[in-house]
C-alpha cells in the first residue's frame, strides 16, 4: 500500500508471445494476425526503445487515481475505496458500446472520476476508431468483456 | 493509444541514425517580460518566430488569454506553448463555471505546472502568468519543467538577460502605468536589439485591478521594412502579345423556358 506521485517505471524484464495480443487459435506461439489485421508483431520493438515519457503517461492517471484510494483508506477507512471502486465497476459492467461506433459515452465515468468539468488530451485526440486507429471488431470486444 | 502519441518515436530514431534529420519546431526564440506595478501587471513579448536560423513568423503572438483578466507569454517551442496554453484556459474556464467564482492566478498557475511536470520537460513551454483576480494582482513564471517563481518583475526567453539588465537598472516599487508600459516596452526592446532570436514588434497587455485588460497588439513597431528604391512594377504593354486565340471549354446553349401563370405554384411540375 504505497502512495506514489509518479508511476513506476514498468519496464517488463520477461514477456510471452501473449503479453501483446492474443495468442492465434490455430498457431498459439503467435499472435492473431487476421483478426488484428495489423501484420507481424516486433515484440522487441514493445519492450525496448520506448520514448521515456510512455510509460509516465500511460500510467499516470491510475497512479493518481490509486494514492487517492489509498489516502482515502487511510483517512476514512477500508470501505470508502471499496465504495468507490464497486461504483466503477458498476458502470464497467452495464456500459457497452462498440469502439467501432466510438465507444461507450464516458458521462458516468467523468461524473465518478471528477473529470467533468476538465479537458485533457485524450479528449481531444480520443485515439479510437475515427482517429483512423485500428479497433477490435465487434465479436471480439464483446467476448472479451462477457468472458467467451 | 489516446493522448498525446508516442507511436513515431522508434521510426523517428531510426531516421536520424540514418541521416534523416527531424524537421525543426518552431520555436519562439523571444524576449518575454512582466512587471508589475501599482493596481496592477503589465506583460509584453516581442514578436518573432524562429525554425532554426530562418524567421518564420515576423509577427506572431506570443501573448496568450488564459482568461479574460489572466493573460500569458510563452516562450519555448511555439506549437507547445500554444496547445499548453489553450488546454489550460479551456480547463480554467470550466473552472471557474463549475465554483461560480472569478478564475485566479494561482489556480491556472497550479494547471500549467501540474501539467508540465507530468510531461517532465518534454512539453517545451516556458511562460509568464501575469493577471488580476479577487485577490489582486499576481505575476508568475512556470518553466517547462513544471517550476514556479513569483516575483515583481520577470523576463524569459532567449533575450531574458538583454530584458533583465533594463528591468533591474529601472524597475522601482509602485510605478505608475505609463512607467511601467515604458519600462516593458524598453525591455522588449533591448532584447529584439540584442537577441538574434527576437525582432520585429512589441505586444504588450496591462491588466489592472478593477478594470479590463486590454490588449496592445504591435505596441511598438520599430522594425518597419524600409520602403523601395524605386517601383518595380512592369508598366501595362511592356510584353508584346504576339498572337490571341480563344478556346471555349463550355458549349453554351441559351434556351427559353416559359412558365404557365396558372400553375406557377407547383412545387413539383
Amino acid at each position: 500500500m504505497s502512495l506514489r506521485l509518479i508511476p513506476d517505471n514498468n519496464q517488463v524484464s520477461s514477456i510471452s508471445t501473449t503479453t501483446f495480443g492474443e495468442a492465434a487459435a490455430s498457431a498459439p506461439g503467435l499472435q492473431d494476425i487476421l483478426k488484428t489485421g495489423e501484420g507481424p508483431l516486433n515484440l522487441a520493438s514493445k519492450v525496448n526503445n520506448r520514448h521515456p515519457l510512455e510509460g509516465r503517461i500511460s500510467n499516470w492517471e491510475q497512479t493518481q487515481y490509486e494514492t487517492r484510494l489509498e489516502t482515502y483508506r487511510r483517512v476514512f477507512g477500508a470501505g470508502e475505496p471499496i465504495k468507490r471502486t464497486m461504483e466503477l465497476q458498476i458502470i464497467e459492467s452495464t456500459d457497452f458500446k462498440p469502439s467501432l461506433l466510438g465507444g461507450s459515452d464516458p458521462l458516468h465515468k467523468d461524473i465518478l472520476l471528477n473529470r467533468d468539468s476538465s479537458v485533457t488530451w485524450e479528449d481531444i485526440y480520443k485515439g479510437g476508431f475515427e482517429s483512423g486507429n485500428n479497433v477490435k471488431d465487434f465479436h471480439s470486444e464483446l467476448e472479451n468483456k462477457v468472458g467467451i | 493509444m489516446p493522448g498525446l502519441n508516442f507511436d513515431y518515436y522508434q521510426r523517428n530514431q531510426f531516421l536520424s541514425a540514418k541521416g534523416f534529420g527531424q524537421p525543426m519546431a518552431t520555436s519562439t526564440g523571444t524576449t518575454i517580460v512582466g512587471c508589475k506595478f501599482k493596481g496592477g501587471v503589465v506583460i509584453a513579448a516581442d514578436t518573432r518566430a524562429t525554425a532554426g536560423s530562418i524567421v518564420a513568423d515576423k509577427n506572431c503572438e506570443k501573448l496568450h488569454r488564459l482568461a479574460p483578466k489572466i493573460w500569458c507569454a510563452g516562450a519555448g517551442t511555439a506549437a507547445d506553448t500554444e496547445m499548453v496554453t489553450q488546454l489550460i484556459a479551456s480547463n480554467l474556464e470550466l473552472h471557474s463555471l463549475a465554483q461560480n467564482r472569478q478564475p485566479r492566478v494561482i489556480t491556472a498557475l497550479t494547471m500549467l505546472k501540474q501539467h508540465l511536470f507530468q510531461y517532465q520537460g518534454h512539453l517545451g513551454a516556458y511562460l509568464i502568468v501575469a493577471g488580476v483576480d479577487p485577490t489582486g494582482a499576481h505575476l508568475l513564471s512556470v518553466q517547462a519543467h513544471g517550476s514556479t517563481d513569483i516575483g515583481k518583475y520577470q523576463s524569459l526567453g532567449s533575450g531574458s538577460l538583454a530584458a533583465m539588465a533594463v528591468l533591474e537598472t529601472n524597475f522601482k516599487e509602485d510605478m505608475t502605468k505609463e512607467e511601467a508600459i515604458k519600462l516593458c516596452a524598453d525591455a522588449i526592446q533591448s532584447g529584439i536589439w540584442n537577441d538574434l532570436g527576437s525582432g520585429s514588434n512589441v505586444d504588450i497587455c496591462v491588466m489592472e485591478v478593477g478594470k479590463d485588460a486590454e490588449l496592445y497588439r504591435n505596441y511598438l513597431t520599430p522594425n518597419v521594412r524600409a520602403e523601395k528604391a524605386r517601383s518595380y512594377k512592369f508598366a501595362r504593354g511592356t510584353t508584346a502579345v504576339l498572337r490571341e486565340s480563344v478556346r471555349n471549354i463550355l458549349d453554351v446553349e441559351e434556351t427559353v423556358i416559359t412558365f404557365n401563370s396558372n400553375d406557377a405554384m407547383e412545387v413539383d411540375a
